[in-house]
């Protein structure tokens, strides 16, 4: 067991103190909270109205309860996300399976991103709405 | 294209799949760019949008619908024998989409047309972005086995296995990590995006990389 402080990305990057042990990465609750937003309850991993109960998933705590630690890719999976870790490093990141950007393209409604110009500028799709666009993606490989 | 469409209502949105800003700028000067181009360090849009490969343009309308899903077209003929794709049908295309308001495909048609992410891609997008935030820290081995993770898991996507080249100190246009990809693609078919039913894309041709792609 190693304690350190771990980056967990999701839409951006959070700095948490985390255990990585065996490959896996350990969160205590106040951790886990900050980087995902989910708080662990009695009545399970809650975040909002919405609970996900976490009775039948005995591997979700690390050893025992009583540590107060969680399996951050344990709790992605219970929480709808899909996770690459690397414990060692103190890296996770966290992003959505298939299913739902399946949904998001099939809207038909596109992606409403802020992202930077290579002048360092914001830009986002809204600032173009009332026009048609080409989005045109290259790369420099 | 863009100063001919630009008065009558189409903007244009370039987006480098890329971590270094510096090594699209020559790519910016060259193409005199007077629209935005954003550089998705972060892959961020590759990522909602499942773009795979390069180049890829997607329509959006004014409302901000997507009427005509990820193709593979170009700006230019420039490189049609190595692709073997024509660029003029779909400026004819984008032309009339832009005077006439015209379209080829409904909105069922588009979504019959979309190419939708697995969850292996979508694994081997967060397996990217992790060897993307190591390579940031200077950790380079532990960075090259998320590449190669994610490799693994989207043999295909060009974004993951040729945009990690660069990442690793790979050439990404002669080396032979480049080489035995572009084999493996085009031992799987050569497969872009699924658009081959609409008038935008070329008639395949032969190319001096192989036997024409059955449509």
């Amino acid at each position: 067991m190693a304690e350190l402080v771990a980056t967990i990305i999701e839409d951006g990057p959070i700095d948490v103190s985390a255990v990585a042990d065996q490959g896996r990465l350990l969160l205590d609750a106040t951790a886990l909270e900050d980087a995902t937003g989910w708080a662990l309850k009695p009545e399970g991993l809650c975040r909002g109205e919405v609970c996900v109960p976490t009775r039948m998933w005995p591997e979700l705590f690390a050893d025992a309860p009583e540590t107060g630690l969680v399996d951050l890719a344990v709790v992605a999976r219970l929480i709808g996300r899909l996770a690459a870790v690397d414990a060692d490093e103190g890296v996770a990141v966290l992003g959505a399976p298939a299913d739902e950007r399946g949904a998001e393209l099939g809207s038909l409604q596109a992606y409403d991103f802020t992202a930077t110009t290579v002048d360092g500028e914001q830009v986002a799709l809204a600032d173009f709405r009332g026009r048609k666009k080409l989005l045109v993606a290259f790369a420099s490989w | 294209m863009h100063i001919e469409l630009e008065p009558q209502g189409l903007s244009i949105i370039a987006v480098a799949i890329d971590e270094d800003p510096a090594a699209v700028r020559p790519w910016v000067d060259e193409a005199g760019a007077t629209f935005p181009v954003i550089v998705d360090r972060d892959y961020v849009i590759a990522e909602h949008f499942n773009i795979n490969n390069v180049p890829t343009v997607v329509w959006i309308d004014e409302d901000d619908h997507i009427v005509r899903p990820n193709d593979v077209a170009f700006a230019s003929d420039l490189f049609k024998d190595f692709h073997g794709i024509d660029s003029s049908p779909h400026h004819d295309a984008l032309r009339r989409w832009v005077t006439d308001g015209e379209l080829e495909l409904d909105a069922d048609a588009v979504r019959r047309h979309q190419v939708l992410p697995s969850d292996d891609q979508q694994r081997a997008r967060l397996e990217f972005r992790l060897g993307v935030e190591l390579h940031r820290r200077g950790h380079t081995e532990a960075a090259g086995r998320h590449f190669d993770r994610a490799g693994e898991l989207a043999p295909l996507d060009f974004t993951i296995r040729r945009g990690s080249l660069p990442l690793r100190g790979i050439d990404p246009f002669v080396s032979d990590e480049f080489f035995s990809l572009y084999g493996e693609w085009e031992q799987a078919g050569g497969v872009y995006y699924g658009l081959s039913e609409t008038t935008a894309r070329a008639t395949p041709e032969t190319t001096d990389h192989g036997e024409p792609e059955p449509d």
